[in-house]
C-alpha cells in the first residue's frame, strides 16, 4: 500500500512523463501536425460523405413499396384496389413486406460495415500520403534550418540557395540568404576594424618598449641618450592619444542618433578654416573658401569635427602650391559642404574605400586612416549622404549633403543680443 | 653579424637598429619591401628581421623571395598581428621565427643570435679555439679563464674568425660581416681592428695574416 508521500511522488513523476510526451517528440513537428490534420479532415469529410450516401441508399431502397403497381404490371387486367393474394393486409403481402424489410436491413447493415472498413483503409492511405506530402513540402524548411544551424560567427559564407518555384519558402530562403550576406559583411568589417585597431595600437607600444629597452640595456647611456628616449616615448604617446581620440570620436559618432540643435555649416567651416589656416600656410596650400549659409541640424561638435577632418585631409594630402576649396550652400532641401583639394591623382576605386576605417592611400604621413571614416559615420548618423570622388586632375572631391534645417535667421538675432 | 632590418615604421626601425648596433651587430635598414629585396641581393645577410606589413612589396613576398634566393639567411618575422593563424602563416611562408609586436628587446636579440647560429653551418652556442672562449649571446670573451674586454667591432671580427674554425677569412668578407652598408669599402679599418685585437688577446699570438688572402685563427 502506498503512503501519501509515495503517492505524491508517483503522481508528480507521471505528470512529468505526460508533459514530456506532450511537448517533446514527433508531436511537436509541423509534419506530424499537418499529417494529423489531413487525416482527421479526411476522416470527418469521408464519414460525413458516407453517412449521406448511406442515408440516401436507405431512403431509396426502404421507401413505401406499391406492390399493387408491380402486380398490376405483372398481371394485366387486375382491378384497383387490389384484390386477391396481394390485397392490402393480406398474409402474403405482410410476409413479403417482412421479407423485404429483412433484406433491406441486412443490406444496410453490410453496407455500414463495408463503409467503415473502406473509410478506415482510405484514412490510413490518406495519412500515409499526407505524411509524404507534408515531408515533401517541408523539405526546404529543413534545408533552411540546417543552414541556419551550420552558420556561426566564423562561418557566414554559407547560403541556402534554395532551388524551385518562386513560392513563399523560396522567398523565405532568399530573405535569409540576404540577411546572411549583410551579417557577413558586417562581421567582416568588424573583424577588419578590430585587426586594424590592434595593429595601430601595437605599433606605438612596440616603439616605446624598444626605445626603453634599448636605452636601459646600454650601461653607458648618458643623459643625452635617456633624454632622447624620453622624447621619443613622449612623441609616441602623443600619437597614441590622437589614435584613441579618433577611435572614440568614431564610436561616438556611430552612437549619436539625436537630432540635436540647428547648426550653420558655413559658420563651423569658417571656424575650422581659422584654426587650420596656419597649417595651410605652412604647407603652402591656397585656401579658397566660398561659404554661404547652410543650416543643418545635429550635434554641432561632431559636425565641426566632420568639416575639420575634411579640411585637415585637404591640407595634409596636398602638394606645395596647391589649392583647397571649401564651399557650403543650401539647395534642394539639403545643406551641402564640398571640400576639394589638389594633389596626386588617386585611383577612383581606392577613393571609394577611403571611408572604411584605417584605409590610407600610401603609408606616408602620420595619419591613421580614421578621418574619412569619422566623416562617413557622422554623415550617416545625421541622415545625410557622402560622395567621395577622385578627379583625374588629382586630389579628392568630397561632397557632404545633410538634410537642411529651416532657416533660423530671425531667431538668431535675440540669441546674438543676449550673447552680447 | 650582418642584419637587415626591413621595417617601415621609421621610429621603430631607428630604435631597433640602435639597439642591435649596441649589441655589436652590423645593421642595415630598409624602409620598404623593394629596398629590402635589393639589399638582400647585394649583401649576404645572416639574419633578416622582416616586418610583415611592408609598403611596396609586401613582407610575405619579401619572405618567400629571400627564402628562395638566400636559403642561408635566417628570417625573423616581426608583426603586429599576434594571432596563432598569423604565426602559422608566417612560418609556412618560409620564416624561421616569428615575434609579435610589442616584443621585449632582449628576446629579439636572443632570437637573432639563435637564428644566426642556425643559419650558417651548425656551430655551438659558445665558440672555443685553443684557450679562447667566446660567448656570442653574453658578448663575453675569455683567454685562459681571464676576461678580455673587446669593443663591438673587435668582438664581431673575432667571432667571425672563430666561426670559420681555422679557415681563412678575407678582409672583404670581414668588412661585409661586421660593418654595415655605411662603411667605406676602401678603408683599412679591418687591419686596424685586427691589430687592436692582437694586442688585447696578448701572447701567444693567435691571429695569423695570410698575405694577399686574409686572416685566420692559428
Amino acid at each position: 500500500m502506498l503512503r501519501p508521500p509515495a503517492i505524491r511522488r508517483t503522481a508528480a513523476r507521471s505528470w512529468q512523463l505526460l508533459r514530456r510526451v506532450g511537448t517533446a517528440g514527433p508531436t511537436r513537428t509541423i509534419r506530424f501536425r499537418l499529417t494529423a490534420t489531413y487525416g482527421i479532415v479526411f476522416l470527418v469529410t469521408g464519414a460525413v460523405l458516407l453517412t449521406i450516401g448511406y442515408a440516401l441508399v436507405r431512403h431509396n431502397i426502404s421507401g413505401p413499396q406499391d406492390f399493387g403497381k408491380t402486380y398490376r404490371h405483372l398481371v394485366p387486367g387486375t382491378p384497383a384496389p387490389l384484390q386477391g393474394p396481394f390485397a392490402p393486409n393480406s398474409t402474403l403481402r405482410r410476409l413479403f413486406r417482412a421479407e423485404h424489410a429483412q433484406f433491406v436491413s441486412n443490406a444496410l447493415h453490410r453496407l455500414v460495415l463495408e463503409y467503415v472498413l473502406a473509410l478506415g483503409a482510405m484514412t490510413l492511405v490518406s495519412v500515409g500520403a499526407g505524411w509524404w506530402l507534408a515531408g515533401r513540402a517541408l523539405r526546404p524548411l529543413r534545408d533552411i534550418t540546417a543552414t541556419a544551424r551550420r552558420v556561426s560567427g566564423h562561418n557566414l559564407g554559407e547560403r541556402i540557395d534554395l532551388e524551385g518555384p518562386a513560392d513563399e519558402l523560396k522567398e523565405l530562403a532568399d530573405t535569409f540568404d540576404g540577411m546572411l550576406a549583410r551579417l557577413d559583411s558586417a562581421f567582416a568589417s568588424q573583424r577588419h576594424f578590430v585587426a586594424n585597431a590592434s595593429h595601430e595600437l601595437r605599433t606605438p607600444l612596440a616603439i616605446m618598449r624598444t626605445e626603453v629597452d634599448v636605452a636601459l640595456a646600454d650601461p653607458s647611456a648618458g643623459t643625452e641618450d635617456l633624454r632622447g628616449m624620453g622624447e621619443a616615448v613622449r612623441e609616441t604617446i602623443d600619437r597614441c592619444e590622437r589614435l584613441i581620440e579618433g577611435l572614440l570620436t568614431l564610436a561616438r559618432s556611430e552612437a549619436s542618433a539625436s537630432r540635436g540643435e540647428p547648426a550653420d555649416l558655413a559658420e563651423l567651416a569658417g571656424d575650422c578654416l581659422t584654426d587650420l589656416r596656419a597649417r595651410a600656410e605652412e604647407a603652402d596650400v591656397e585656401v579658397r573658401p566660398r561659404l554661404e549659409p547652410a543650416q543643418a541640424r545635429g550635434d554641432a561638435r561632431l559636425l565641426e569635427r566632420l568639416i575639420a577632418n575634411l579640411i585637415d585631409n585637404g591640407i595634409r594630402y596636398n602638394r606645395p602650391g596647391g589649392f583647397l576649396s571649401v564651399a557650403t550652400e543650401t539647395g534642394g532641401g539639403r545643406a551641402v559642404v564640398r571640400v576639394r583639394n589638389s594633389g596626386e591623382a588617386i585611383d577612383p576605386a581606392a577613393a571609394a574605400t577611403l571611408t572604411e576605417p584605417f584605409r590610407r592611400i600610401g603609408r606616408g604621413g602620420d595619419g591613421f586612416g580614421l578621418g574619412l571614416s569619422i566623416v562617413s559615420s557622422v554623415v550617416a548618423a545625421h541622415g545625410g549622404r557622402l560622395r567621395v570622388q577622385a578627379p583625374q586632375s588629382g586630389g579628392l572631391d568630397v561632397i557632404v549633403e545633410l538634410p537642411a534645417a529651416p532657416s533660423v535667421g530671425n531667431v538668431s538675432v535675440p540669441s546674438a543680443l543676449t550673447a552680447s | 653579424m650582418r642584419v637587415l632590418l626591413a621595417e617601415d615604421e621609421r621610429r621603430l626601425a631607428d630604435a631597433i637598429a640602435r639597439g642591435l648596433r649596441q649589441q655589436g651587430m652590423a645593421v642595415d635598414v630598409a624602409p620598404d619591401g623593394s629596398e629590402a629585396l635589393t639589399k638582400s641581393r647585394v649583401v649576404r645577410y645572416d639574419v633578416l628581421v622582416l616586418d610583415r606589413d611592408l609598403p611596396g612589396v609586401h613582407g610575405d613576398v619579401v619572405c618567400k623571395t629571400v627564402r628562395g634566393e638566400r636559403p642561408e639567411t635566417g628570417i625573423l618575422m616581426l608583426t603586429a598581428a599576434g594571432a596563432l593563424e598569423d604565426l602559422v602563416d608566417g612560418l609556412s611562408l618560409g620564416a624561421d621565427d616569428y615575434l609579435p609586436k610589442p616584443f621585449r628587446f632582449a628576446e629579439l636579440v636572443a632570437r637573432i643570435h639563435a637564428l644566426a647560429r642556425r643559419a650558417g653551418p651548425s656551430r655551438p652556442p659558445v665558440l672555443h679555439h685553443g684557450d679562447i672562449e667566446l660567448d656570442p649571446a653574453r658578448r663575453a670573451v675569455t683567454r685562459q679563464g681571464r676576461a678580455v674586454e673587446l669593443a663591438r667591432k673587435e668582438f664581431a671580427v673575432l667571432e667571425a674568425l672563430m666561426a670559420a674554425a681555422g679557415a681563412t677569412v678575407s678582409a672583404e668578407e670581414l668588412l661585409e660581416r661586421v660593418w654595415d652598408e655605411h662603411i667605406d669599402p676602401f678603408t683599412n679599418v679591418v687591419r686596424m681592428t685586427i691589430m687592436t685585437l692582437r694586442r688585447k688577446l696578448g701572447e701567444p699570438a693567435i691571429l695569423e695574416t695570410v698575405i694577399g688572402v686574409g686572416y685566420r685563427m692559428a
